[in-house]
């Protein structure tokens, strides 16, 4: 992990632990250093991808034929308007990570709360980095199911398509929940001439967010909580 | 020959033929056009002639094996499936058998009924009960046990999930078991297990041969295969990857050739592999490849067994170093144990067991008998709960078979079983328990008493390893127990132990006691049991049953093991002590040792340690969250007003000023947790001077609900309403509606909390109200988790909303004292 890495993901825990204004940055920050060092020792990061065409119905909802998935979203329908392929990414901390934070809380649950904040920052951070060694080119940002109007029960067909129950042990409960715990996956669309164009005013936000009732970070005025540092278009 | 008959015949060729297995299924029905989403365990019956002619093609390269095209065929997977589950297993087996007709290979070839994955993870990490589990796989057997040679569970990727099939093939056939698991570059599954545990476990429950597949290349496997014939009894398979997988235009294409496949693999055909085939991304050329060079004979290795107890991640090996059997989960005279199980407050318990394992503990005693408890399910309850944060084995130790019994299915690992004795009706009882869970046992000299002189010890070792003997069960993997005595009054008889130790290790066994048992009734104990201990190391000790904690105790067992060679090098010794004193204090800290963010953070960042605790009120060290000076501070303030003044004047007053901040965004959630737990221990303090019955507040029951494995948010909630004084009782996860329904009536609460994270488990958040409704249950429900509002609160029939931790402590003081 580069400097700027770790800082980002710093910025990412204390947003997590609903600070969003970095005001306990001073306290926690030596905390929160000690929670990747922890993770670096404990988890064990894991990463798979498969790249599909992309088709689109007659309502120009994006669909991956080669997995059998239909991705009705408007948002998707957006972000992915003009790309021609889709990478579907998964990576994961794995059970060692589920297991540590169990032992973790049961003795000391004040820092099994920023390590479950440094977590969740650390797999976006590895995710990245994950993906940037990928090399993908012309892309759009990776958009998750349960972002902004993209079902949450996509996760299932997804991963089986990916093969991440073989290839990374995530699979899920009958309610689509990831196991292990810190696994995530995401969508990133691909070479499309205009990938980069107006995205900025298609980027999803709170008012499309399936939790913006209970956001807490919404509430704390926050204008775009899920993505605070996702920039559209990052190659 | 009968079904039988053939079966006995392929054991006894395992070992003795090098015998070939077949290559991927997927990849050729990928490529006769299976699509995206199709379910391939269909094609069994829709396209019964493309199975056939796979089967035929590998049958032909020269395969003595064809496995069922039957992956994924359980009833979890196949959920959307058009056909039953025994249905596509029938018709998959008809291809088979179809396929060695059509070859003229019906005598000389096997039909494997193939097992993969369940697809979800088994419970504590994951929602799946392990006896579902089992259930789930017991049907695969079922349908396919009258007609097929042998079982192959593969792929699989948790070593509970293995156990589970075992148990499951064991129950429901006499079908030869295979076992091959999925390892990655760091020779361990997904789940955590290395090769020597994942050897040591399913060898133990009694497969007929073990193996990896799946994977990676030939080339990657090669330190694994390595050691998978370096620690096995059992005849060894391998059914590599071709290769790594490369993406290219779109495909996904594997990177060797047949002949690289071969030549990688080649060092292993003559090296001790007694089968071999290929997997993702291997044809029937790779298995022609294999047939043109492959060994008539297998080259089997001859490893010499040592015993060894696991978890699913750590291995023991009783190989003469001193291993520490941490004795502190037993309710015998601890009455906090004893409240703790009475009142399920098990995490507790499982607190006590990271405590023993930070201070260097290998195995874990675990005893729950107690009054008024049911072992057996207790057993089933706490060790789960131990096994998904404790990574040692356990010692599973009860006086009844029952318990014995029930720990042991649910045990994830190879357990060590504590105990047996020489009375017959016991043996009897527990040495089928042993064999079957493929257990390490203790055996107690006794029968009705404790013989007096070593000799007799020995003779009713003796006679236990030959009974257990005649069970199958070898006798290395029997630990004599010569029983301490105690000093104070039987002072003579303790040299009697010393000796029997002593005969027992002459004899080539190995063995166990009960150290502190030595000192009961004389001062000074400590003394007593640490040099008790170091005589009976010297005498060929190997298990010391003790208490970890004992700092002085465990000095003596870390010397020793570097006086006596174990510790090579004295990595471990100087690791531990380059920087003791001479003199070491009585015991670690009760806290366990943790990184220094652990120990040291405070709520403000501060540190905490310097001052010293005099420096500091009460009142200040809750809201700054030290935790380590709070109790002596407590003590301290007591001495000076009573214990309710001191609640409600300084205790609850510092907390309201923490969540006050905490709500006005001053801290943050860490802060408010430490911060609550500073007040549990000095909670803990004030309690030891009144009846804490007549001042709790509660009741409370609390949980997330069935399907939800998300327990941060219920735990943060839990901590804090402990830290105002409620009486929390934690159900814990994925907790099913029934339950809260008997909970309820077990525990008669005041309120009841349940939480959930996600959207899709709310509801079984509705389903639990709806049951408690249902039962006649009136007492108010509180929800919360991340996707709640008041709305969905309201939709769900829940009394109360809160939106966090700070929240419920404001709805219950005004609920609960209403």
């Amino acid at each position: 992990m580069s400097e700027i890495d770790r800082k980002l993901m710093q910025k990412r825990t204390l947003s997590y632990l609903g600070d969003r204004k970095q005001e306990g940055a001073f306290a926690l920050s030596e905390e929160i250093d000690s929670c990747f060092e922890e993770l670096e020792k404990e988890a064990h990061f894991l990463g798979c991808y498969e790249v599909y065409a992309l088709d689109f119905d007659k309502e120009g909802f994006p669909e991956i034929p080669d997995a059998g998935v239909r991705l009705r979203s408007e948002d998707l329908k957006n972000l992915f308007a003009s790309c021609e392929r889709v990478c579907v990414l998964a990576t994961t901390l794995g059970v060692s990570y589920d297991r540590y934070i169990r032992r973790i809380m049961n003795g000391n649950m004040s820092h099994g709360v920023v390590l479950d904040a440094a977590a969740s920052a650390y797999l976006e951070g590895r995710t990245d980095a994950f993906e940037e060694e990928l090399g993908l080119g012309e892309r759009t940002f990776r958009f998750a199911p349960g972002y902004g109007d993209l079902d949450l029960s996509l996760n299932i067909p997804l991963l089986k398509a990916i093969r991440a129950d073989k290839k990374l042990g995530i699979t899920h409960t009958s309610g689509g929940l990831f196991l292990p715990q810190k696994s995530m996956l995401g969508l990133i669309g691909l070479n499309g001439e205009t990938a980069h164009a107006d995205l900025g005013q298609k980027t999803p936000t709170c008012l499309t967010c399936a939790r913006r009732e209970a956001c807490r970070q919404k509430k704390s005025g926050s204008a775009s909580c899920c993505f605070p540092e996702q920039t559209p278009g990052r190659v | 020959m009968t079904l039988q008959e053939r079966r006995e015949e392929l054991k006894k060729r395992l070992n003795r033929d090098l015998l070939l297995f077949d290559g991927g299924m997927g990849t050729q029905l990928q490529n006769a056009g299976l699509k995206a989403g199709q379910i391939p365990e269909e094609l069994n019956l829709d396209a019964p002639d493309l199975i056939t002619d796979v089967h035929c093609r590998y049958l032909r390269a020269g395969a003595d094996f064809i496995t069922t095209n039957t992956f994924g065929c359980n009833r979890l997977k196949m959920a959307e499936a058009k056909y039953p589950v025994a249905q596509m297993i029938g018709a998959a087996i008809e291809n088979a058998k179809k396929a060695q007709k059509v070859c003229g290979r019906e005598d000389d070839s096997y039909i494997v009924l193939d097992i993969g994955p369940i697809g979800t993870m088994l419970k504590p990490l994951g929602t799946l009960p392990f006896s579902e589990a089992y259930e789930i796989i017991a049907e695969q057997i079922e349908a396919a046990k009258d007609s097929v040679d042998a079982v192959l569970f593969e792929t699989m990727t948790d070593v509970y999930e293995v156990k589970a099939a075992i148990l499951a093939a064991k129950e429901h056939s006499d079908l030869p078991i295979f076992t091959t698991m999925t390892f990655d570059k760091s020779k361990r599954t997904l789940t955590g297990t290395n090769v020597e545990t994942f050897v040591n476990i399913v060898e133990s429950l009694g497969v007929d041969m073990l193996g990896v597949n799946c994977s990676l290349g030939p080339k990657e496997l090669a330190p694994i295969i390595e050691e998978l014939l370096s620690f096995s009894h059992v005849p060894v398979m391998a059914q590599p990857n071709a290769g790594l997988p490369n993406f290219l235009h779109g495909e996904t294409v594997y990177e060797l050739t047949p002949e690289e496949f071969v030549t990688d693999l080649q060092p292993f055909l003559n090296g001790g592999l007694a089968v071999c085939g290929g997997c993702c991304g291997t044809t029937p050329d790779f298995i022609a490849a294999l047939n043109g060079v492959r060994p008539s004979k297998a080259n089997p290795r001859t490893n010499p067994y040592m015993p060894k107890v696991s978890s699913s991640t750590q291995t023991v090996r009783f190989d003469g170093h001193v291993i520490v059997c941490g004795e502190r989960l037993n309710p015998t005279g601890k009455k906090k144990m004893q409240a703790a199980l009475k009142e399920n407050h098990l995490d507790e318990v499982v607190a006590e067991g990271i405590r023993q394992e930070d201070a260097g503990a290998e195995v874990l005693d675990v005893n729950v008998g107690l009054p008024g408890i049911d072992e057996a399910q207790m057993m089933q309850k706490l060790i789960p709960m131990l096994q998904e944060v404790i990574n040692l084995p356990l010692q599973i130790d009860s006086s009844s078979p029952e318990a014995l019994e029930a720990a042991c299915r649910i045990y994830n690992g190879r357990p060590l079983i504590n105990s047996v004795n020489a009375k017959p009706a016991m043996m009897e009882a527990v040495l089928p328990i042993v064999k079957k869970y493929g257990g390490i046992v203790i055996a107690l000299t006794l029968e009705e008493e404790i013989p007096l002189l070593a000799q007799e010890r020995v003779e009713l070792a003796e006679r236990i390893i030959d009974r257990a003997g005649q069970e199958g069960i070898r006798k290395e993997d029997i630990v004599v127990d010569c029983l301490t005595l105690t000093a104070s009054a039987q002072q003579k008889e303790v040299a009697q132990t010393l000796k029997a130790v002593r005969m027992m290790r002459e004899r080539g066994h190995h063995t166990a006691l009960g150290v502190s048992n030595v000192s009961f009734g004389l001062p000074y104990r400590a003394l007593l049991n640490r040099t008790f201990l170091s005589m009976a190391i010297d005498a060929g000790l190997d298990l010391p049953i003790m208490n970890p904690l004992d700092a002085q105790m465990m000095g003596c067992v870390d010397a020793a093991n570097l006086l006596l060679d174990h510790d090579h090098d004295s990595i471990h010794f100087i690791e531990k002590y380059a920087n003791a004193s001479d003199v070491l204090t009585n015991t670690v800290s009760a806290s366990g040792a943790g990184t220094p963010a652990q120990n040291g953070a405070t709520a403000d960042g501060s540190g905490g340690n310097g001052s010293g605790s005099s420096d500091f009120d009460l009142s200040y060290m809750i809201q700054k969250g030290m935790k380590n000076e709070v109790q002596e501070q407590t003590r301290k303030e007591l001495s000076g007003s009573s214990a309710m003044t001191l609640i409600n004047e300084v205790i609850i007053p510092a907390l309201n000023r923490v969540g006050k901040d905490y709500e006005a965004g001053k801290i943050f959630l860490p802060q408010l947790i430490q911060a609550a737990e500073t007040t549990k221990l000095a909670f803990a303090v004030v309690q030891e001077t009144f009846q804490a019955s007549e001042e709790k507040k509660g009741p409370i029951l609390i949980c997330t609900v069935e399907g939800d494995i998300h327990d941060i948010g219920k735990n943060i909630v839990k901590v804090v309403l402990e830290s105002y004084g409620y009486d929390m009782i934690d159900l814990g996860k994925d907790v099913k509606a029934e339950e809260v329904v008997a909970a309820y009536h077990q525990y008669k609460p005041k309120m009841i909390g349940l939480s959930a994270l996600m959207t899709t488990t709310v509801v079984n958040m509705q389903k639990t109200i709806d049951a408690l409704h249902a039962a006649g249950i009136t007492c108010p429900v509180w929800v919360g988790g991340a996707v709640l509002t008041q709305q969905i609160a309201d939709e769900i029939g829940a009394d109360y909303y809160s939106s966090d931790a700070m929240d419920s402590v404001r709805l219950l003081e005004e609920v609960v004292k209403a």
